[in-house]
């Protein structure tokens, strides 16, 4: 036991980078506390409006469809990672650079993110094959990138990502304080969730749209960010939109290509 | 309830950080074992910690609560491995110290041991041997009972045993200078 304390011990202390500064993360904490306010207040007042109007006046926060109760099962895919054509970063690249609008461009900075493989300190056994990278229009980058994950392989069946049924905007599917937004798309008779999130909540820039699709023991997302997600010194002004509506961002998450 | 000026609430939230912060770092790059990943869950976890700092601040189990949330924002964090883009050649810079030496070595042994277990497992053996806290504390944190906490901690150590094999402890006893 002491050998694993003093193991942990030294491969904690062994060489941290600098930590953040207390007023950087009070900051951050401030301002993030101040953009939970504003959404609450927004939400508050839909919520507010919706009553008195006796409808689904500004369904701008929650617009998931309601549970498909005998709706068609999506068809089911194989293992994304033991069949699909993209199971590496240069396929899954492929498919995103095919998808973009033409002014933006997809730049050699996307190979260094590609083909993860199994995550380091991720599930046991899951894999995910993720690639994606910058995506410039002019003087302006954003982000873009695809995760297909495979859950089949985890061993302990409580951090599986369950297989969702009914509303994919419920709480206890993805659920996140952070995400808002939420809603679902149908794309040729397949459930498609997007939300928005911020990558980092300190980084207003960060703001993603995530388009997740599942099928039985796998998943593909597509992200797209405004900001592109490189250091802070090298990061270029975040595009003025995003780069897919959250109609096409569902679509590409629907494509064949990604998950049979 | 925390009813003071709003800039003495912040200066005691700032000084908690200065106290704690990197300790709770260092657990979170233990459950995590990437750095930059490390300073984001506990950047997360203090975020979330000022939104209930009033409630909180005062409460004796402050460590235990904030390491209760450190924890959560980790699970949540790896159940949805999407959730994260990853700056441009960030790869790189996962478990990157320099290699060198047999101390080294056993570093990356034991990283890999550690994060090739499951999540709930690799936060009972940190919580247990990192922290120091007990089996009750440990299930507090984890949200489980004690007999769960237990079969967790040993089943990662028995994991972590097999994983660090007999070269760990021939190169730990040569980094200080032990006989192999």
């Amino acid at each position: 036991m002491t050998e694993i304390k003093e193991a942990l011990a030294q491969l904690a202390y062994d060489s941290p980078p600098p930590m953040a500064p207390a007023r950087e993360v009070l900051a951050a904490a401030r301002r993030a506390e101040r953009r939970r306010r504003a959404t609450m207040v927004v939400a508050t007042a839909v919520a507010v409006a919706t009553v008195i109007g006796g409808v689904a006046a500004v369904p701008m926060f929650r617009e998931s469809a309601p549970p498909e109760v005998g709706a068609t099962p999506e068809p089911t895919a194989p293992s994304p990672v033991a069949t699909n054509p993209v199971t590496n970063g240069a396929g899954i690249v492929a498919v995103l650079r095919a998808a973009l609008p033409s002014g933006y461009t997809m730049g050699d900075e996307t190979q260094v993110n590609a083909a993860d493989g199994t995550a380091v300190g991720g599930l046991a056994g899951m894999r995910t094959f993720r690639a994606g990278g910058v995506v410039r229009a002019g003087d302006r980058a954003g982000n873009l990138s695809a995760s297909l994950s495979d859950y089949r392989a985890v061993a302990d069946a409580s951090q599986r990502i369950r297989q969702p049924t009914g509303d994919l905007c419920a709480a206890k599917v993805m659920g996140d304080a952070t995400e808002y937004g939420c809603r679902t798309v149908r794309v040729r008779g397949v459930s498609v969730r997007v939300a928005s999130a911020y990558v980092y909540p300190e980084h207003p820039d960060t703001m993603c749209e995530y388009a997740a699709r599942f099928v039985p023991g796998a998943s593909v997302v597509v992200i797209q960010c405004q900001g592109a997600v490189l250091p802070m010194a090298t990061r270029p002004p975040a595009l003025s939109t995003q780069i897919f509506s959250p109609e096409q961002l569902a679509e590409l998450a629907a494509d064949r290509a990604f998950l049979g | 309830m925390g009813m003071y000026p709003r800039d003495e609430r912040d200066q005691a939230f700032a000084d908690y950080y200065a106290a704690c912060g990197a300790r709770m770092r260092a657990t979170a790059y233990l459950l995590c074992g990437d750095w930059h990943r490390a300073e984001d869950l506990t950047q997360a976890a203090f975020i979330k910690l000022y939104r209930a700092w009033r409630r909180v601040e005062r409460h004796d189990k402050l460590d235990q609560y904030l390491r209760r949330v450190l924890l959560r924002t980790f699970l949540d964090d790896t159940r949805r491995p999407w959730r994260r883009e990853r700056p441009a050649g960030d790869d790189r810079a996962r478990f990157d110290q320099p290699v060198r030496g047999p101390d080294v070595d056993s570093r990356l042994v034991l990283r890999a041991a550690l994060t090739s277990l499951p999540p709930r497992q690799r936060a009972a053996v940190v919580l247990r041997f990192w922290e120091d806290l007990s089996i009750e504390q440990t299930g507090e944190v984890l949200g489980c009972p004690a007999g769960t906490v237990k079969s967790l901690t040993a089943r990662g150590l028995e994991a972590m045993r097999t994983a660090l094999g007999t070269d760990f402890h021939l190169e730990r006893q040569a980094a200080a200078g032990g006989a192999p």
